[in-house]
Parts: C-alpha cells; structure tokens; sequence
C-alpha cells in the first residue's frame, strides 16, 4: 500500500528539505521504493541537499505540461537502491502548476513507488496548495521557537481544513541542554500548543550542515545523532514502535563518573 | 453606542454601521416620512460621510429597500450601502439578568481553533478544544473555552458589557468583552492552570480564578476583593 507524504512547516528554514532527504534515504535504506518530490518550483534545494544537482534533464513542471514522460524526469540515486527525485523546475513559478495536476502526478507516482515524499515550500500560498493536494498524509515541521510553532500551528489548520486530519509533527533542532536552563521551549512546550502526535525529535546537530553541504544525507553516517533520529522516524513511519531517543551528548567524562557514583549534575536544573 | 427613538425608527450606531430599527407597526410612507425628519433632524451629523446601514425589525421589499437608500443618500449627501439584515437564525436575542446572559444560541466548535482561523457567531461559542496563539474568537454573547485560549476572544462583540469569557486557562494575548480591550502583561507573570473568568466591571475587565461561591454581582460588587 503505497502512500504520499507531504513536509511541509509554514515558516521557512526549520529544515523540511533536510528532513525529506533523510527520511526519504532511510526509507529506502530500508528497502522500500521512495521518490522524493521537490514541489518549491523556483527555489528548488532538494537536488542541492542530495547531491544530485547534476543530473537534472527534466524537471516537474515538464512532466505537467507533458514536454517528457514522467520516467524521464526521475532521477535514480546510485547511492541508494531505490531511491529516486523528482526535481522542481528553478526557472519557473509555482503557479506553474495546478493542485488538480499534482494529484494526478502523485497518482501516477503511487503506482511505481511505495513511498512518495513530498517537499513542501515554505509559505501557505499556491506552492502549500499544490504540493498538499495529493498527499494522504501530512509531517508538520517545526523548530522549537515561538514563530516557528506559531506557523506549525497555522499549517495544521490548513491541513485538516483540506482532508489531512491527523498531521504528525517533527520537531527539529532541539538543544537540550537549552531546554534544560529554560531558555528553549521543551518538547512538552510545543506539543501543548500544537496538540498533535509526536513522530520524532531530531536534536541540534552540527553533522547535518557538513553532510547537507556534501550532498549526502546524514542517515548514512552513522556517527550523526540526528541521522539517527531521522532513521528512528523513518521506523515509525514504517510502523514500527521506536521510543524517544535520549539526547545527553553534551555531558563530558566528569559528569559521567558523577553519575555513576550517583551525583547527579543534571538534577538541580531539571526541577528548576 | 447611539440609540434613538422616534416615530417607529431607532438608530443604533454599531461596530459595522448604523442599525436603523423600523416598526413593523406603521405603514412603508409614513416610515419614510418618519426617516427624513429623523435624519434632518440629526442635522449635520451624518453629513457628507458615506454610510453602512442595516434595516431590522420589519421585512423590507427590493424596491422598498432602494427607495429607503436613495431617501438616506439625498439627505446625507453621501452614499449608502446596504448591508443585509441579520440572519434570524442567529439572530442575537440573549435572555439577560441584572449581571449576565443567561440564555441565548451557541455554537460548538469541537475542535482547537489554531492560528489564522477565526470563529465568529452573533450568540455564545463554546469551544471543546484550545484557542490557540493567532486564533480569534468573535460572539455576540459569552464565550466558554474547555482548553486554554491563548489566542484573541472577544465576547459581547456588539457592545454587550454582560458578556464573560470562562477558560481552563486564559493565557490570551487579548480579551475583549464589549467595547473593553485587555491585554497580556508584558512581564511574564506564571501562568494560572486553573478554570478563569473574565468578565467587566465598570470600565475593566477582571480576569480571575473562577470560584464557584462568588456570584458575579458580589464580584462586581464593592463587597468582593
């Protein structure tokens, strides 16, 4: 039962083209058969993000108007067995397409995939609208900030206003470390306001700007903990129960020891 | 709020425009006849400014609407648009005491009303569910919130200072009630997590935890601290 997700976040730079790649990659790691779809027409990063800027022939939009087939426009990643792009054209506009359009595209794409990944672009206007239209479920992408939860929050009731009833909602960047002196919102912050269910916390994770710039996703690294996030995601969206990791990386040698002898250093400023 | 009456027609300034109530009791001409003497009465006072205007109490013809229109556009000097009159359905009939509405239509909402929507109805709104930063609530009569609100209520949106809002927590960044605007201290005081009510009292609105043994006439009395 093949299945289109759209990721999509309101609020610009809170990480869906990332995390589409990542999710997209770890799904195929784990043998399905995934396209990801760039849907930011004129502004497209996907390509960029998986390394694949090169091999664009046709694009999206060709595939609408019908200029190639739509196999011609798909790129395969030789990296990863079965993992494909469809790549957004750069030099037209999002009204290039209709959202009648891209529920056809998605159809077409069901029948050849099991996972369809849709890259939303930031924004709730046209470009929301179409890369929305044939999705059947919805990743909600947000940072723990104020104006980004704010439009997290925006979206949701756009998409369940338009079918996509229960989005689930990633949270991206978060510093514990922040959380724990009280200067970031907390995951239990976010999920108060937006009240939806939680898919995966990815933490703040400085192997995602170098893997992002090399064009390789950071799921296959390994040593990333948010590549293992992203991986843990891409479990659950598979179905399987994955619990929360934890993220306690900032604690050096001596905070260890001290918590092996029972001297916690962490109790004070988790109860403040 | 400007309320006049007069020969079977009141005029009643509101938030959207002027509400001229006619009676249903005369005949259409003497109506008219009552208008223009009303308006020339006012003078100078609707003078060269255009003006939305809704007719109430008594069900007007096409054509009886439009002479009503051009009768006003000549003696103000200014055009008129005609807004339709209120949805009977929703009409904003509340049944009211000394301190409170105490009947009247509601809507339900059973969901958590995010950013950018905005639930407006001319009776109360009850929401099963939050009402989120960015959100607006809009009644004509109270407002009950199961969640928290966060976001922009207004109750007695037409100007009615009896209206109460009742949250399990209101954290808003503003709350309306008639005609009065309070907004969230800029310091962040602790947030209270328990049931609230804000209702007005004289030219105020108090918000507090709401008990069930204080009356609201106690609260709004000198007796209540």
């Amino acid at each position: 039962m093949s299945e289109v997700i759209v990721i999509t976040s309101g609020k610009g730079g809170v990480g869906k083209t990332t995390t589409t790649a990542n999710i997209g990659t770890a799904l195929a790691l784990q043998g399905n058969k995934v396209v990801l779809m760039d849907a930011d027409i004129g502004l497209r990063n996907l390509d960029v993000v998986m390394g694949l800027e090169n091999r664009i022939v046709y694009d999206l939009v060709d595939v609408v108007e019908g200029v190639c087939r739509l196999k011609q426009a798909l790129i395969k990643d030789k990296r990863y067995d079965g993992l494909y792009l469809l790549p957004a054209a750069q030099t037209r506009e999002k009204t290039a397409v209709t959202p009648e359009q891209m529920k056809k595209l998605c159809e077409e794409l069901k029948e050849q995939f099991d996972y369809v990944l849709i890259d939303c672009p930031a924004g709730i206007e046209q470009g929301f609208k179409n890369a929305i239209a044939g999705a059947d479920r919805a990743i909600v992408i947000t940072v723990p900030e104020v104006s980004a939860v704010r439009d997290a929050d925006r979206v949701i009731g756009l998409l369940t206003a338009n079918g996509l009833e229960e989005p689930q909602l990633i949270i991206n960047r978060l510093k514990m470390d922040m959380v724990r002196r009280g200067d970031m919102m907390s995951i239990d912050d976010t999920l108060d306001i937006l009240g939806i269910g939680l898919l995966g916390v990815v933490p703040d994770d400085e192997s995602i700007v170098i893997s992002t710039n090399r064009g390789e996703p950071a799921v296959s690294n390994s040593q990333s903990l948010a590549g293992q996030a992203y991986n843990n995601i891409a479990r659950r969206i598979l179905g399987q129960d994955v619990p929360l990791m934890e993220f306690n990386v900032d604690q050096g040698f001596l905070s260890r020891l001290k918590r092996f002898f029972g001297i916690s250093t962490r109790s004070v400023s988790d109860h403040a | 709020m400007i309320q006049m009456r007069e020969n079977g027609i009141s005029f009643k300034g509101t938030r959207d425009g002027l509400q001229i109530s006619l009676g249903d009791d005369l005949t259409f001409d003497s109506l008219k006849d009552g208008l223009r003497k009303r308006l020339q009465q006012a003078g100078d006072f609707f003078k060269g400014t255009g003006l939305i205007v809704q007719f109430t109490g008594r069900l007007l013809e096409p054509d009886e609407i439009s002479q009503l229109k051009n009768l006003i556009e000549e003696e103000i000097e200014a055009p008129v648009f005609i807004k339709d009159p209120p949805d009977d359905t929703t009409s904003k009939i509340f049944l009211e005491n000394d301190d409170l509405i105490i009947e009247g239509p509601a809507k339900f909402v059973y969901n958590t009303i995010r950013s950018g929507q905005r639930i407006a109805y001319d009776g109360n709104i009850i929401v099963v569910g939050d009402v989120n930063p960015g959100a607006e609530v809009v009644a004509g009569g109270n407002i009950v919130v199961a969640g928290y609100i966060r976001g922009m209520a207004h109750a007695g949106s037409d100007g009615n200072d009896k209206a109460v809002i009742i949250a399990g927590s209101i954290r808003a960044l503003q709350v309306r009630i008639g005609h009065l605007i309070a907004r969230a201290p800029d310091n962040d005081a602790a947030p209270i997590s328990q049931p609230e009510i804000a209702y007005v009292n004289g030219s105020e609105i108090i918000i507090e935890p709401y008990l069930k043994a204080a009356s609201i006439s106690r609260r709004r009395g000198e007796g209540y601290i």
